[in-house]
């Protein structure tokens, strides 16, 4: 079945077809949006109103994408919202700031995740697509809505963004490791 | 930044990337989402607004993404403003002004947004009413101007083009529940003054957050209509305001003559390119391969050829394609990149190449395209025709198309479609 039938079955109330499109695309949904907000319970909030919005306007998907990149660009939709909302209320406080404090920042993946904070916003985008969810480039441009070599140079300079971070970085992860340990 | 540690970082990077990979575990699972798609569509927030406006830099300095407005002229009731809550996408007229203040006791910059059914204007006005950026469209076509950092410039493109790339293109409004339910609200101390006037009108005022956020709702529908920010409770941040249902002034709608500004019509300069695919342009055989050049389009970085070849139609593969006489090359070579344009007979091919900013290059040149086949049908692992380079073609050329941004012609898909800014015959994915 080819992603537009598939559309066409959950627009016309298909339950089955809509069951199998959810079981697929929750999970990269759900880490897409985790993985750019750093929230575990905003994050599901944002996958949950990804699927409203894919539920309103699967009925009109084209077939123009796969619907893996058009389940992602509603993501990144919802996600942006969220983020220029938060822009405004961290106007008032800035204590939304980490809640990975503690045993976490020394589970794997902490450092890397800290450390994609402090990319500019579109570089951490196409890392995050490229990267961590590991689309191909040409869907991480249709994701983000730019030229491929535009997503090419994105993640390139994410990458080095990174290594310039964490120059040094391993031998502070031991020291940290040691610490938590005694 | 030496080897050994760019190798330390890259090993961290890609080790932490595995766990990053990991699922993230869910507090209420898939269930929700296999709900949400079994159900029958419903508004995503049933007392929400949806504002078709493209979100440009207007929007984005504005940083006002929950907007609430005023009722200044006293001319909204709440019967109609029932019947706004619950209209449809562009079945509404709105006007929001927002100040941005940023703690200067005159707004640093102010922005309007005018929205009538499908049509729609921006401004944004810098240094006390200098035009930076406005938009106007009419649900068909939308012209933009921006005066820049650098130089200013205006174009024409087709309604719904991603022209920037930030493509959240729908803004909303909640009635003041929704920030009620806001976990950041909900923690901080809320306040409510009922019966405050306003202008004349009598509302309910919500003071948030200490005071930092204050809102000021119709008694009724619980709109907010205005909603100011204040930094620490104190200083005025911003002040956003809009009146609904409004009369729209019809000359903000016009698309303006802006001195010194030529706005590139995007949408006739792509018709111009994609009626040249239904000529067959200037043909060359090399080595029994066709190549039909159909057309040359320039911006201030790169040189983009069109073109199609009887060799290996629809791969874009090949390491070596284009040279453009006189151009001040940044890359040696040009490479093909995938498009969204339409193919007739055979794939439009896209060869590319970079040249330094802003370096004109004369007319007429020479162009040579790499010539490609099929090497004596052999196939490799993967089933493909192995390839053979044959030469090159070479074409005397004395037209280009000029265009402010090329990826604004070739390459800017039409938002939720993948295709181009003019609509493409051809489906892609």
């Amino acid at each position: 079945m080819t992603d537009k039938e598939l559309a066409k079955k959950i627009g016309q109330g298909d339950a089955e077809a809509a069951e199998a499109f959810a079981r697929e695309h929750y999970p990269a949904v759900l880490r897409l949006a985790f993985r750019l907000c750093g929230h575990r319970e905003q994050a599901e909030d944002i996958a949950q109103e990804t699927f409203l919005v894919a539920r309103q306007k699967i009925g009109s998907f084209r077939g123009g994408s796969s619907l893996r990149t058009w389940i992602h660009r509603i993501t990144l939709n919802e996600y942006r919202q969220w983020r220029r909302k938060r822009q405004t209320l961290s106007l008032i406080d800035h204590d939304l700031a980490n809640h990975d404090a503690g045993i976490n920042a020394f589970e794997t993946g902490h450092v890397l995740a800290n450390a994609m904070k402090n990319l500019p916003e579109k570089q951490r985008e196409a890392f995050v697509l490229f990267e961590v969810e590991q689309l191909p480039m040409n869907e991480v441009a249709q994701v983000l809505g730019v030229p491929t070599g535009t997503a090419k140079a994105r993640v390139f300079y994410a990458r080095q963004n990174l290594r310039q971070q964490l120059e040094g970085r391993s031998e502070v992860i031991k020291d940290e490791l040691q610490q938590s340990t005694i | 930044m030496n080897y050994n540690n760019q190798q330390s970082s890259d090993e961290i990077i890609d080790r932490e990337l595995q766990a990053l990979r990991e699922p993230v575990e869910s507090m209420h699972g898939v269930g929700d989402a296999i709900r949400t798609m079994q159900e029958t569509p419903k508004s995503k927030r049933t007392l929400n607004l949806r504002w078709p406006i493209g979100i440009g830099s207007v929007a984005v300095a504005a940083s006002a993404i929950i907007l609430v407005g005023s009722l200044s002229t006293g001319k909204a009731y709440a019967g109609e403003l029932h019947a706004i809550s619950a209209a449809q996408l562009g079945q509404h007229t709105m006007i929001m002004k927002c100040a941005n203040f940023v703690g200067h006791e005159t707004p640093e910059w102010t922005t309007e947004w005018y929205l009538d059914h499908q049509r729609h204007a921006s401004f944004e006005y810098r240094d006390h009413g200098r035009l930076q950026y406005m938009e106007v469209g009419d649900g068909t076509r939308r012209f933009t101007y921006s005066a820049g950092s650098t130089s200013p410039s205006g174009y024409v493109v087709k309604e719904q083009a991603l022209i920037d790339e930030d493509t959240s293109s729908l803004m909303t409004i909640g009635t003041v529940d929704s920030y009620l339910k806001d976990d950041f609200f909900k923690a901080r101390k809320i306040e409510k003054q009922t019966n405050v006037d306003l202008n004349g009108r009598t509302c309910d005022l919500y003071l948030l957050a200490n005071g930092c956020y204050r809102i000021w709702v119709d008694q009724a529908t619980r709109l907010p209509i205005q909603r100011e920010v204040y930094s620490k409770g104190v200083t005025l941040w911003e002040r956003d305001t809009y009146e609904y249902p409004a009369t729209m002034p019809e000359d903000k709608f016009k698309e303006p003559t802006i001195p010194g500004i030529t706005a590139f019509d995007y949408i006739a300069a792509r018709k111009t390119v994609t009626d040249s695919f239904t000529q067959p342009g200037q043909v060359q055989t090399v080595g029994g391969v066709t190549i039909s050049l159909k057309a040359m389009v320039k911006d201030e970085n790169q040189i983009v050829a069109l073109w199609t070849t009887s060799g290996l139609d629809g791969r874009t593969d090949f390491a070596v394609n284009l040279q453009v006489e006189g151009a001040q090359n940044q890359d040696k070579l040009g490479e093909v990149v995938e498009s969204n344009l339409p193919s007739v007979d055979r794939t439009i091919l896209n060869a590319r190449l970079r040249v330094i900013y802003g370096q004109p290059f004369k007319l007429p040149t020479t162009v040579k395209i790499a010539v490609w086949s099929g090497d004596n049908g052999k196939l490799d692992k993967n089933g493909k025709p192995v390839k053979k380079f044959v030469g090159w073609a070479t074409f005397a050329v004395d037209q280009v198309i000029d265009a402010p941004h090329i990826e604004n012609l070739l390459h800017r898909p039409v938002q939720g479609t993948g295709e181009g800014i003019a609509l493409n015959t051809k489906k892609k994915g």
